[in-house]
């Protein structure tokens, strides 16, 4: 009996095995590589463990990590960034030719990622967002935008500090879109100016919004004093019915005129909006906000995880990526806390508390949420959760035309 | 459309160095000048929808204003047909019977056996317990 053949398959296979690909794979300068999907199949693991288990934005950072880990995988062929991703800026004809000469065949993910390169998710996720959010408390108070805008200030700041730290204007741009603590918004802006940093910014901009109440509350405390921090705000006015659905309409058209760029965005985000509050597309509007929403957030998020390969991803760049979204939402919590302790100065001094300020990122509703915890740790009886979500929602218009603003510039 | 491509073939750029694959690179003076654009670019917007938003909230209100003081003022024709209850003892005007008994209720049931007796029930000036409560359970999910 002859085991050489036997012996030759096994060879074979372990060969062409991605145990193999680890220990050997070189790239095209013959440095070795195999380690760095070794270490991102690792990172993914510790990612679905946050998401799993600590429940870290778990909706985006469990399919995130599932696609980190699907690239990472050697040989399974499901995503091919070079196509996407280079040096060289590629029209859409040239990307999809290149998809379609791909020895083998493209992948599953090269094609859902394409949503991603054409910018369709995130707008359709602001449809959904836009469907699910209450514009009443920002129509009742809308001094609530200035704080939408000032939260914007760290997107700004470190836009600033990124180019210092040589990135090129577009890359120092989508990193600072960062503080907008807005995922889509970061994604949608990143995926057309540094989509080779596509990866790092979404896991970046998902892992901080995950950890807002952890990093707002301190520098909401050193910014205020206590009494700031007890002011009982006034009710809100009842907004009418008519209000809310001329609202998104009127949003829309006055964004849209001013900042084109951001009309992807502004306009999803409001049609949405109007669906809800017409109250004659029940179907559709219910449709949006769940099944349509869960359907692109699973593509979204499988397909932006996809493009942190290990040579992409495990660079200094992305070391201080992360650094300087922390600095971008810390800025971002100051400029809002900031302009709302001046507001509330001009105002007399006891009509606006300042905490409502920090929700003027936009993360919906869990910066609006850590208002209302702080506020309450100073008095109990105090509900600031409505009056911080008119900033919230604000925040959301804020990082979208921040966007369109950055995308006018460099897009 | 990537305008600083068009800006670097028209032999002209707005602002900073566009390289041969469309990257941009600013020296800090750019950097400076694009955030400060950028800042007052979204707050000029957001003040813009503020002031818009102010000013429709307030031809909303006068609105419907009018239509308020047009449904106040019939009611004063209306006939009376309230009948007027008669207060208990304990309680303040305007509380009922059915509220004295689940008061008295709840007090029974925190206190446990033995006698007790309520001298006054009066409504608090200031946030109620129960409203308290109830807006604490209703934004303890967010």
């Amino acid at each position: 009996m002859d085991f050489s053949v036997l012996w030759q398959a096994i060879l074979d296979i372990l060969q062409k095995s991605g145990f193999t690909y680890f220990f050997t794979a070189t790239n095209e300068a013959g440095e070795y590589v195999g380690w760095m999907n070794l270490v991102m199949i690792l990172v993914s693991f510790v990612l679905l463990y946050l998401a799993i288990k600590k429940q870290f934005e778990p909706l985006l950072l469990l399919p995130i990590a599932f696609g980190m880990l699907l690239t990472n995988l050697p040989n399974a062929n499901m995503f091919h960034p070079e196509v996407f991703i280079g040096d060289e800026v590629h029209s859409i004809g040239e990307m999809l030719n290149d998809l379609v000469n791909i020895p083998g065949g493209a992948g599953l993910l090269d094609y859902l990622y394409l949503g991603v390169k054409l910018g369709i998710y995130p707008p359709l996720i602001f449809l959904g967002i836009g469907c699910m959010t209450d514009f009443g408390p920002l129509i009742s108070n809308p001094k609530s935008l200035l704080l939408g805008a000032a939260a914007q200030f760290g997107i700004f700041v470190t836009f600033a500090g990124a180019s210092a730290l040589g990135f090129t204007a577009q890359e120092a741009a989508s990193i600072g879109i960062i503080g907008g603590a807005d995922g889509p918004t970061a994604i949608f802006l990143t995926s057309k100016l540094a989509p080779h940093l596509l990866g790092a910014i979404a896991i970046a901009a998902y892992s901080y919004m995950a950890l807002i109440p952890i990093i707002q509350p301190p520098i909401m405390k050193v910014l205020t004093t206590k009494r700031e921090r007890q002011i009982v705000m006034k009710e809100l006015r009842q907004v009418s019915r008519t209000e809310k659905i001329i609202f998104p309409i009127m949003v829309t058209a006055i964004c849209v005129l001013l900042l084109p760029d951001a009309a992807p965005l502004i306009g999803c985000l409001m049609l949405g909006n109007l669906f809800k509050e017409c109250g004659v597309v029940d179907r559709i509007w219910k449709t949006a906000q769940n099944e349509l929403m869960n359907i692109v957030t699973i593509f979204l998020g499988i397909t932006v995880g996809a493009t942190a390969n290990g040579q992409n991803f495990l660079k200094m760049e992305t070391l201080m990526i992360v650094g300087l979204g922390l600095i971008a939402f810390a800025f971002s919590t100051a400029g809002g806390v900031l302009i709302a302790k001046l507001m509330n100065a001009l105002s007399g001094g006891n009509s606006i508390n300042p905490l409502i300020g920090s929700a003027g990122v936009s993360a919906v509703p869990m910066a609006a949420r850590v208002s209302q915890v702080v506020g309450q740790q100073e008095n109990p009886s105090n509900f600031l959760l409505m009056h911080a979500m008119g900033p919230n929602v604000a925040g959301v218009i804020g990082s979208a035309v921040a966007a369109g603003v950055l995308l006018t510039l460099f897009g | 459309m990537n305008v600083w491509k068009m800006a670097a073939a028209a032999g002209s750029q707005l602002i900073g160095t566009a390289d041969k694959n469309g990257d941009v690179w600013l020296e800090t003076g750019e950097v400076v000048m694009t955030v400060i654009t950028g800042i007052t670019i979204v707050f000029s917007m957001l003040v813009l929808l503020c002031l818009i938003i102010l000013i429709f909230g307030k031809i909303m209100d006068a609105a419907s204003g009018k239509g308020k003081k047009e449904k106040t003022e019939t009611p004063k024709t209306a006939p009376k047909t309230v009948k007027k209850e008669k207060p208990t003892p304990v309680a303040e005007e305007g509380v009922s019977p059915s509220v004295v008994a689940a008061i008295a209720a709840a007090i029974s049931c925190i206190l446990g056996k033995g006698k007790f007796t309520i001298r006054k029930i009066t409504r608090s000036s200031s946030r109620k317990a129960w409203g308290s409560t109830g807006a604490a359970e209703n934004v303890r999910p967010f």
